[in-house]
């Protein structure tokens, strides 16, 4: 399999009050292409800072991260938010929209920097984006005139709008009641079907059953693995209690 | 606990605690400035009038005197307090030699003179009476002012040798503006130098109730008493004396009013995004039971530090700035007799500028009292979702690349946030505009279209002499042979009399001749084309209260004739009374006689002058450029001044707001910055947004600030020029001020934009794209 990310060996600290805090402390995760990767952990433990890291958003203090061919850690700021535009994906825990734009053209908005010309095409197929998760009637609300797990629908639509190869969600579920939390894990899966690589961070154990592989993480580490493999419907509540058990044993 | 509070803060936002104290400075001091200029001008005014005992009414006049007759006149009228006649011997230019200075090009009438005995006194530098000594010359102030003189020196008069030994002050003809300027010499040198020149005379009386000047004028002019000259009231001299300095506190004041407002502008915008951020902690105060008097004085406190600092070092470079701006009127006038009062004006100003500033956050914190604890502390800041909208579509944008129409799109949704730049944008355009454009207009050639002349390159003036028929003659014949000259149009001014409404007869000056030739601006009506037609100066339209469409009736050599008012004029040569008409009248007594010229080229007027003086040495020629150089010079460099400091102060305002308005923008942004860059946005694009937000505000601003500068700007303008006798005034622009000024606001914005917007990049996504 191809490899899509490969961080090695990142360090990461934070200063806050004088106090330096290592957040990261050598880690090291590989992630492959069409793979559906779930990181967990308590509070604290690093896993959005590793996954800030991975996609470039944020910097390491040393270590090295790689996308595909490119190496991250060596990038220039335009060519890294090049990069997030034209390869990633986003979904945020918090509806990360532009307010006084409606949702389409939030939807259409990465793409639109380099597309302007294109627009019709691209309100098409922002349109079709939103009908495939259900929302089709919202494209002309604004933000403020809709539901939590309606925005984060549209969030998947925003993400989707470039065809990333990879779709990082930092809780995209954390706000969500348990209903619209397994809407938006079903487009996940779906998109993932479709060959998309994923990669979650969350709380949620039932949310990390339905990934192939979950990173466990405490302290700033990579403390353990569960592999699970491509889900099957009847498998999901087994996969949750293995989820469950793990993470208890994590956390001890 | 409030000091520490009110520190705390203003540390934490020193650019926007400085800012704001900068602007509460600069309204202060240019408050305190106009209290302080304002009063040492009138104060000087009236210790100069007091010092040389102005008279009140003042009959110029040549030709002969019946001195017996004024004597009885003065006796037997009630009101008169005292009255003088006195000499005013006129010099022509080029006969007086001041140092290494002729005035040969001056176009004053330099009258030589000897101390009068009653009133009217030429004084010194303490306000004293000068004396001269046998050889010595005094010479007015405003020749110490141009270089043209310096004490010491040698001035030939005439042939005849003087010391300059000082410089005298002159109630009447001190400001560059009066067209007349004595000299003072001794009576024993007078006597020798009286042949060398033409006497004028100054009538010249007190009177016991200055209220009754109209009456007393009435008087005189029923008992036909000499009156071959203009004639001058004291309260003509005093605007004379202070136009310049007026016009120069009008900016000041105008300037001042609008930085007041910015200073407002600047407290609301700072204060309203401070109690957004801060919504929460207002929401938790109110909730744990503070009063809402005690929060406001949180906030009170420290706008109160603020502004008590910035009206302290307003007042401060008041009292440094005041000096230099006042070193004209001292130079001019002397000392003010109210200059201890200047002081406790401009103190009291400062105090006005405090109060207001705080009276305005009182009003400002008014929304407290909206602010409900519960829906504070669960949502937060209601910010602007009301007003956010939905139109213009990124969906349906095909025209504008991205950044752009991101940039635009927030101002459109934000209107009331950007609001507060627009607006100083807009005023400081117009702070730019308008003195600009009022000094474009009074230094502009068409000008004197509103001073009651057309736009001619030479003046040729003859006065009434027994070879008057053949020197007119002559000059006929030269200027019709002369091919240089593209048009030439003869004036003649007579001195005819015209019925008042309550029957009482009154002197008035009429120039006859075509006056469509080189037209003037008529504030109402036009020239008149018929010979039953008449146009009136606005001086004399109010005298005898005609409007255009009225009749006035004038004694010709036919009688009692009608004329039908066909338009009025500003004009201000001639005491500003005069009247134009087409009709002739033989018989009526010539004042003088002008011939309007304009050249081929206007580069000949130096030479075609020297030509016409050599050919026709009867004539006096005026070149009118050079002419309005010296009657405006001095206002129209004290216009320029202010010009360019208002040009300067506005750029300054633009950049400082700019910068504030733009570091509170990206502030305030933190979370929609980090989502766009989040999505791939790159730290240019982010600039590119907020450039385009700062160019689209400022092209509606120049927009706006332009319009507003030739309307309200115009008029503004207008008023401080009426006191020229000016009432209708047009701003002629040059396009470099609509070309040049929107340009350098521009680059001023952008860069503060740059500097305002340069931590965005800096924020970090991920702390930010949470929230």
């Amino acid at each position: 399999m191809k490899k899509i990310i490969d961080g090695q060996r990142i360090h990461k600290s934070f200063t806050a009050e004088k106090e330096s805090i290592k957040v990261l402390r050598d880690v090291s995760v590989t992630i492959y292409e069409g793979e559906f990767i779930a990181v967990m952990g308590p509070s604290g433990s690093g896993k959005s800072t590793l996954l800030y890291t991975l996609s470039g958003m944020d910097t390491v203090d040393s270590g090295k991260v790689a996308f595909i061919h490119h190496n991250l850690t060596e990038c220039g700021e335009a060519e890294l938010a090049d990069i997030r535009r034209q390869q990633m994906g986003f979904v945020f825990q918090q509806p990360a929209f532009l307010k006084n734009l409606t949702i389409i053209d939030n939807i259409i908005l990465p793409s639109m920097r380099d597309n302007r010309k294109q627009v019709k095409a691209l309100t098409n197929k922002a349109q079709q984006l939103l009908e495939r998760t259900g929302i089709g009637d919202l494209a002309d609300r604004m933000t403020h005139q809709v539901s939590g797990g309606q925005l984060q629908r549209a969030g998947i639509c925003r993400a989707l709008i470039n065809e990333p190869k990879i779709i990082f969600g930092d809780e995209p579920t954390g706000a969500l009641n348990s209903k619209s939390a397994q809407e938006i894990m079903d487009q996940f899966l779906q998109t993932n079907q479709e060959g998309t690589t994923i990669m979650l961070v969350t709380h949620d154990a039932k949310v990390a059953a339905q990934s192939e592989r979950v990173l466990f993480m405490k302290d700033g580490q990579i403390v353990d693995e569960l592999q699970l493999g491509k889900l099957s419907n009847q498998a999901i509540e087994n996969r949750t209690e293995r989820v469950t058990k793990k993470m208890l044993q994590v956390e001890m | 606990m409030y000091l520490r509070m009110i520190r705390n803060d203003l540390l934490r936002n020193k650019l926007i605690s400085f800012t704001t104290m900068l602007f509460i400075t600069a309204a202060t001091a240019l408050v305190s400035l106009v209290s302080i200029l304002t009063i040492n001008l009138v104060g000087s005014i009236d210790t100069l009038t007091k010092q040389t005992q102005v008279p009140d009414f003042l009959q110029m006049h040549s030709g002969d005197l019946d001195q017996e007759r004024l004597e009885n006149f003065a006796a037997g009228h009630e009101n008169v307090k005292a009255y003088q006649v006195l000499d005013f011997l006129n010099i022509i230019g080029s006969k007086i030699q001041l140092g290494d200075n002729n005035l040969i090009d001056n176009i004053q009438d330099n009258g030589f003179t000897t101390q009068s005995p009653y009133f009217d006194y030429l004084i010194d530098m303490d306000g004293q009476p000068i004396q001269p000594a046998v050889g010595e010359l005094y010479v007015p102030i405003g020749y110490l002012k141009d270089g043209t003189a310096q004490i010491g020196e040698q001035a030939i008069i005439a042939g005849k040798e003087f010391i300059i030994a000082g410089f005298l002050r002159d109630g009447q003809m001190n400001s560059p503006l009066a067209s007349s300027k004595r000299f003072l010499v001794n009576e024993k040198d007078y006597q020798e130098l009286q042949s060398e020149g033409t006497l004028e005379y100054l009538i010249e009386f007190q009177l016991k109730d200055r209220s009754r000047i109209n009456q007393f004028e009435t008087a005189y002019a029923a008992e036909g008493l000499e009156t071959n000259g203009p004639t001058l009231t004291s309260s003509l001299f005093k605007i004379i004396n202070g136009l310049s300095d007026g016009i120069m506190i009008a900016i000041i004041l105008l300037v001042g009013f609008l930085i007041v407002i910015i200073a407002f502008m600047c407290i609301r915008f700072t204060l309203l995004t401070k109690i957004e951020e801060d919504y929460r902690e207002i929401g938790t105060m109110k909730a744990i039971g503070l009063r809402l008097a005690d929060i406001k004085k949180i906030y009170l406190a420290k706008y109160a530090a603020v502004a008590l600092a910035g009206c302290l070092s307003g007042l401060m470079l008041s009292f440094i700035f005041s000096d230099p701006l006042l070193a004209n009127i001292r130079l001019y006038m002397g000392e003010s007799q109210y200059a201890s009062w200047s002081m406790l004006l401009a103190i009291f100003g400062s105090i006005v500028v405090f109060l207001l500033v705080i009276g305005y956050i009182h009003f400002l914190l008014r929304r407290f009292r909206t602010i409900s604890a519960a829906s504070a502390l669960r949502n937060g800041s209601p910010g602007e979702k009301s007003s956010r909208k939905k139109y213009p579509f990124l969906s349906k944008n095909r025209l504008l690349p991205i950044n752009i129409f991101l940039g635009v799109k927030d101002v459109l949704s934000r209107k009331k946030l950007y609001a507060t730049m627009l607006i100083v944008l807009l005023l400081s355009c117009f702070i730019m505009i308008v003195p600009w454009n009022t000094y474009q207009t009074v230094s502009s050639p068409s000008f004197t279209k509103y001073l009651g002349f057309g736009e001619l390159d030479l003046m040729v003036s003859m006065y009434p002499s027994d070879e008057l028929t053949e020197n007119e003659r002559q000059v006929d014949d030269f200027l019709n042979k002369d091919a240089t000259i593209a048009q030439v149009v003869q004036i003649t001014s007579k001195s005819l009399k015209a019925k008042k409404e309550d029957g009482s007869e009154e002197k008035i000056l009429v120039e006859l001749g075509d006056h469509s030739a080189f037209p003037i601006e008529y504030n109402t009506g036009k020239a008149p084309a018929q010979p039953n037609e008449i146009a009136l100066s606005s001086l004399n339209a109010a005298e005898f209260g005609k409007q255009v469409g009225d009749t006035i009736e004038i004694i010709t050599e036919n009688g009692l004739e009608s004329f039908i008012v066909s338009g009025i004029y500003s004009n201000i040569f001639n005491g500003g009374k005069t009247a134009k008409a087409t009709f002739t009248a033989e018989s009526a007594p010539t004042m003088w006689l002008n011939y309007y010229i304009k050249l081929d080229n206007a580069d000949q007027i130096a030479i075609k002058t020297e030509e016409i003086s050599q050919a026709l040495p009867f004539v006096k020629v005026t070149d009118t450029h050079n002419h309005k150089q010296q009657v405006f010079g001095t206002t129209m460099a004290s216009i320029k001044t202010a010009a360019n400091i208002a040009l300067i102060v506005a750029l300054f305002i633009t950049g400082l707001v700019s910068l504030l308005f733009m570091k509170l923008l990206v502030a305030k942004d933190r979370s929609a910055i980090a989502i766009l860059k989040a999505i791939g946005f790159t730290n240019q694009d982010l600039s590119k947004q907020y450039a385009a937000r700062g160019i689209f505000i400022l092209v509606i601003g120049v927009t706006g600030g332009s319009i507003l500068a030739n309307t309200v700007g115009e008029t503004i303008a207008g008023m401080a020029i009426s006191s020229f006798g000016v009432d209708a005034l047009t701003f002629v622009s040059h396009p470099f001020i609509y070309l040049n000024f929107p340009i350098l606001m521009l680059f001023v914005t952008l860069l503060a934009t740059n500097l305002g917007t340069s931590q965005a990049g800096k924020i970090k996504i991920a702390e930010n794209v949470k929230e």
